[in-house]
């Protein structure tokens, strides 16, 4: 791997246990949020940050490593950087803590258990790109835990470029690249039409590195340890560690960093396992796909494994007791609610899709082929992905729950009752 | 057949007033509520004037033509229409 003779030597660290990862989170339930704590655990970043030499080292780790978006849609970090290196103008970092959402705490639960992690990585970031100014838009619970760290590290002079902290816009698509700068700039949480990427032109028009925090952290310690101690964990195609939100039917739902690779049923069972017999797993976030228990719960947690993208780390064990049918005609109704409204596929497409679900899941459907159309037909036709994401989900539930479908076609439901077992906001937002 | 062009709505400006589907219907068609959806992107060398038309007239300026450079991915805007406007439901 090469490292052009410079400071990226990686460190002798013990090989973490395959279960038990905690590189981005301390161990158990410590905090990390006070700076000494944080230097204590992780060490100062190498010292020679603005030479020319040193970015490009920090380029090519970040690409040999393989490092890859926490925020859902899993872009390689390198290329992003890359991208706006390439740019003329002088660049922005947005470290994008918005995490939209719902159901998803592992931004904020970093963001307050670690937050030096994820400025360290946005201070790299800014000078790997030569940014004159960083911006971090986090969720209004964990503003005040990352306006105290950055008045630390203002204190302490730790960083070349300016940080400055912005509460992030409550609604799901605030977090898209795009919706972020748009929020920034102009208070619209609403993706922009494409092109130009935020790489080429974001915020004032000039070339914006966006990236979740948790590949900041992520970058945090490559710039430390280097690609091959990023690699000694994870697959070969998917190297590394991941924080994922655990819940739904398990013992101690919340927030773990696993190894990609392990088995679902490990990971599942750092939440203390399941609590009853499960039928099926929602993965990435409310734009995933829901997977069958069997064989999903054998499978390694990976994309690849999956056959399913890990979008934003969210796991949800699903009990055999609820309803697949009903549970995703609530999630396609706030989903439809969340649209931004700007493009007309998404405006009038995504309430036809949820009210066919919520028939659906009624007993009352007469358009199944017509919503079957409609899913196929609405993908890649949106400003931002978010009309993909549904179809996504909605496609995936037909396919996973097709018995449950049939039954209900038939004016059965097996589920019992009236059991929610995935947060949504009271009244579409928070 | 050339793949020397694509054709690109931007989905933000398009209000599905549904003339280029009235002029290029080799290409285009509509879904349930008028909204454009593109058969195919890449215009073949026959369309290469009509597909300029439907740009023109376009009265949202949401369609645009995109030159085609080696991959898919690298592509540069020949004829991009000025967006001036997007609106959002009230």
């Amino acid at each position: 791997m090469p490292t052009h003779g410079l400071v990226l030597q990686p460190r002798a660290l013990p090989r973490e246990e395959r279960v038990e990862v905690s590189r981005l989170l301390p161990d158990g339930t410590a905090n990390c949020a006070g700076l000494a704590d944080h230097l204590v655990r992780h060490g100062e970043l190498p010292p020679s940050r603005r030479s020319l030499a040193w970015r490009e080292t920090m380029t090519t780790e970040i690409e040999h490593a393989g490092l890859v978006g926490h925020g859902g849609a899993a872009f390689p970090t390198a290329k992003k950087l890359k991208a706006v290196i390439s740019q003329a103008s002088r660049a922005v970092v947005i470290a994008n803590g918005t995490e939209g959402e719902p159901a998803s705490e592992k931004d904020r639960t970093l963001l307050t258990r670690a937050p030096h992690l994820v400025l360290d990585g946005a201070s790299v970031a800014a000078d790997i790109v030569e940014a004159s100014e960083v911006l971090v838009v986090v969720h209004r619970d964990v503003r005040a835990a990352v306006d105290a760290a950055v008045d630390e590290r203002r204190s302490a002079e730790l960083d070349r470029v300016p940080l400055r902290v912005v509460t992030a816009a409550d609604r799901f698509v605030a977090g898209e690249a795009s919706a972020v700068v748009n929020w920034v700039a102009r208070a619209r949480p609403v993706p922009l039409g494409r092109p130009p990427r935020t790489s080429e032109r974001g915020l004032d028009g000039r070339p914006t590195l966006v990236q979740n925090v948790e590949t900041l952290a992520h970058l945090a310690l490559i710039a430390r340890h280097g690609a091959a101690w990023y690699r000694a964990l994870g697959t070969p195609d998917e190297p590394g560690s991941m924080l994922v939100t655990l819940l739904g039917a398990l013992e101690e739902p919340g927030v773990r960093e696993i190894e990609i690779g392990t088995s679902v049923a490990e990971v599942l069972a750092r939440a203390g396992g399941p609590t009853t017999p499960l039928q099926a797993l929602l993965v990435g976030g409310y734009f995933g796909s829901w997977l069958p228990a069997h064989p999903t719960l054998s499978l390694p947690f990976s994309a690849r494994g999956l056959g399913a993208g890990l979008g934003a780390g969210l796991v949800v064990a699903f009990p055999t007791d609820a309803c697949g049918v009903a549970e995703t005609a609530r999630l396609a109704r706030y989903l439809a609610c969340e649209s931004a409204g700007q493009c007309g596929p998404c405006l009038f497409g995504l309430p036809a899709i949820a009210d066919e679900v919520e028939k659906l899941a009624e007993g009352r459907s007469n358009r199944l082929g017509d919503l079957e159309r409609w899913l196929v037909e609405i993908e890649g036709r949106g400003a931002c992905s978010h009309p993909d994401g549904v179809a996504r989900l909605v496609s995936s539930a037909l396919r996973v729950f097709a018995v449950e479908v049939a039954e209900h076609l038939e004016g059965w439901c097996t589920g019992e009752g009236e059991r929610h077992v995935l947060p949504i906001p009271p009244g579409g937002s928070r | 057949m050339s793949s020397r062009v694509r054709i690109r709505v931007d989905r933000i400006a398009c209000d599905g007033r549904g003339l280029c589907g009235e002029i290029l219907p080799e290409l285009i068609t509509f879904d349930d509520w008028g909204f454009p959806i593109i058969k195919e992107n890449l215009v073949p060398e026959d369309l290469d004037g009509v597909a300029h038309d439907a740009v023109e007239l376009c009265p949202k300026l949401a369609l645009r033509l995109e030159a085609l450079e080696q991959e898919c991915c690298s592509s540069k805007v020949v004829r991009t229409s000025v967006v001036a406007t997007s609106w959002t439901p009230s």
